[in-house]
């Protein structure tokens, strides 16, 4: 890993951890459970070297705890979709793209005041996508293909108040240093043959910035409305190479367990 | 406060309309590009490039310039396809439309087999099983006779119960998998499990990993399992020919692995590597094999073919006297076999 990547992981905890002294933790819990539309794009080389698109269906449950000074959430989600090519006539050829996430993240309160928090922390993501690929060969031939990572970074969000009861934010991410596992060839989950072979992956190689941004408002004491955007990007340095991308809007009802607003 | 939320998300749902932008638009492939793409796609992922002994960089040498002089799409294809049959691999082909680029030098291969000799002088009372995938009647009161033409589509395996009970308390059972040019592996294993008494490892396989041409999986089993409530195992013999390929010849690796069963005829054709499909950007469609599958004892039979425990050929002057030599054998050794009731491979 290179000297500047610990350097942007380090530096911002160190930064951020007097923080942790000054507050008064009072903890605060939230329980989420979120879904809807996810617009996909992606190309896995191994597949195809066309692009596939289209829509997905995204669910999303996540638990977050947060005192005046630090945030920590971890998130559980899946897509299930059915991408088109430029090719794609009578549905054929397409892709069935299954992708699932679990995500850490840990922050401390930068800066604050009466309306606005800054956040600077670390997230480590771990997502993975299969591919489902129905060719338009006489044969009617069927692949699966097979992408993960795992992947550690800085986070840096923005939350202010814009009501009694109404939030929005801003959260960025990015990775800097990954584990990627992906088979050779065709293969993985349908064909034998797809042992996956694991590569640590610097920035150089491999970028996945996520970027979500979010309205909560209160809707009845201790439960919100969480309407909010997510993006997300992977992109996959090799010769067969990979890239990813998702857009979701979703709403979501949050819980808040313990503790004040 | 309602017009700024609205604002947001409209903007939200716009901007996850042009999601493609992250990906980037598709690369043009065409002339040149498309032949390179092929060729490099094969050169990284095709399995048998050492066991055929092929150049493959001299076969680039010879047909790059060919494919940079070609002036149409069909000309184009012509060269690709022409470099794609010098792997002499039915695994490998190139569709273009309606039209299928693939060797054709297996053609000539004698087959000796006629079904209609068989309905008409064997199995007189042969019939189709519910769902057609199996054709059965009986080559003797005690024998049964069950020809599986192909392993395409959905799974035969209901086809063959419906036969059996049909079939009765039969003493002994022909498959007959001559010129079965395969279809789904997964077929051929439903077949076969209903023959088998416990789990056994029928063959050996391994895959492409890595850009060398010698860089492969570790070997992993190929396994046959019982399946089905009801199965058979007494004495089967199973009848091949030149022209029983691929999904027909793990069949016949996984039925041979069986202690009751006895493979008669001639070789099978040697097409073993599973394929895997690929698509260009102009709609073109190719396979390539990306493992070398193995018997066994590790021997590999791409291009070779499996050799029968009982070798026969047939003839065509037989076949016009209505004598199907093969089943004769099959019917001989059974009789053969019956009193004692051990198959002893020859």
């Amino acid at each position: 890993m290179p000297r500047w990547a610990l350097g942007v992981v380090i530096v911002p905890w160190l930064l951020a951890s007097p923080c942790q002294a000054q507050e008064e933790p009072a903890r605060e819990h939230h329980l989420t459970v979120a879904g809807g539309p996810s617009f996909v794009s992606q190309r896995d080389a191994n597949a195809s070297p066309l692009r596939y698109g289209g829509t997905a269906v995204s669910f999303q449950a996540g638990y977050a705890a947060r005192t005046g000074g630090t945030w920590l959430a971890v998130r559980v989600g899946g897509a299930l979709g059915n991408l088109r090519s430029d090719l794609t006539q009578d549905n054929l050829p397409r892709q069935e793209v299954w992708r699932g996430w679990v995500e850490t993240e840990y922050a401390h309160v930068l800066i604050s005041d009466y309306r606005t928090r800054w956040l600077l922390g670390a997230r480590l993501a771990v997502h993975g996508t299969a591919i489902h690929h129905f060719y338009a060969d006489p044969g009617g031939s069927e692949a699966g293909y097979t992408f993960a990572s795992a992947a550690l970074g800085p986070i840096v969000a923005v939350e202010r108040a814009i009501g009694a009861h109404t939030t929005v934010s801003a959260w960025l991410g990015a990775s800097l240093l990954a584990l990627i596992a992906r088979p050779y060839v065709g293969g993985g989950f349908l064909n034998q043959g797809g042992v996956p072979h694991v590569r640590a992956a610097a920035l150089d190689l491999f970028q996945a910035p996520q970027l979500t941004a979010a309205y909560v408002t209160e809707i009845d004491r201790g439960t919100d409305l969480v309407v909010a955007y997510h993006a997300v990007v992977e992109r996959y340095r090799d010769s067969q190479p990979f890239r990813y991308a998702s857009q979701d809007v979703s709403v979501a009802l949050q819980l808040r367990l313990g503790g004040g607003q | 406060m309602r017009h700024r939320f609205g604002s947001v998300a409209a903007a939200a749902v716009l901007a996850a309309g042009c999601t493609g932008v992250f990906v980037g638009p598709n690369e043009p492939l065409e002339g040149s590009a498309l032949f390179e793409y092929v060729w490099r796609d094969l050169d990284r992922h095709y399995a048998f490039f050492i066991v055929k002994a092929v150049n493959w960089d001299s076969l680039h040498d010879v047909y790059a310039p060919r494919a940079a002089q070609a002036g149409t799409d069909a000309e184009l294809a012509d060269v690709i396809g022409a470099m794609l049959a010098e792997l002499r691999d039915l695994h490998v082909n190139l569709v273009v439309g309606t039209r299928v680029y693939r060797y054709s030098g297996y053609d000539a291969r004698p087959m000796f087999f006629d079904s209609v000799v068989v309905r008409t002088r064997y199995a007189t009372d042969i019939q189709l099983a519910p769902d057609g995938r199996v054709q059965f009647g009986h080559a003797a009161p005690d024998v049964g006779y069950v020809r599986i033409p192909s392993f395409r589509g959905t799974s035969p395996g209901s086809d063959l119960d419906a036969a059996m009970a049909q079939l009765g308390d039969v003493r002994a059972l022909i498959v007959d998998v001559r010129s079965n040019t395969g279809g789904s592996r997964e077929n051929g294993l439903e077949i076969a499990g209903r023959f088998a008494d416990r789990e056994r490892i029928y063959g050996l396989a391994q895959f492409r990993d890595g850009p060398g041409h010698a860089e492969f999986t570790p070997l992993e089993p190929r396994l046959v399992t019982p399946v089905g409530a009801r199965r058979f195992e007494r004495l089967v013999t199973v009848l091949t020919n030149r022209r029983s390929y691929s999904a027909a010849e793990s069949f016949v690796l996984a039925m041979r692995a069986l202690p009751t069963v006895v493979v008669i005829g001639d070789s099978t054709g040697g097409a073993s590597g599973a394929p895997l499909a690929r698509e260009l950007p102009n709609g073109w469609t190719y396979r390539l094999s990306v493992s070398v599958e193995y018997t066994a004892d590790s021997t590999v039979y791409e291009s070779v073919g499996l050799a029968p425990d009982v070798w026969v050929r047939g003839s065509a002057a037989e076949l016009a006297a209505g004598r199907d030599a093969v089943l004769d054998t099959a019917l001989a050794v059974i009789r053969r076999v019956l009193p004692s009731g051990v198959v002893a491979r020859p």
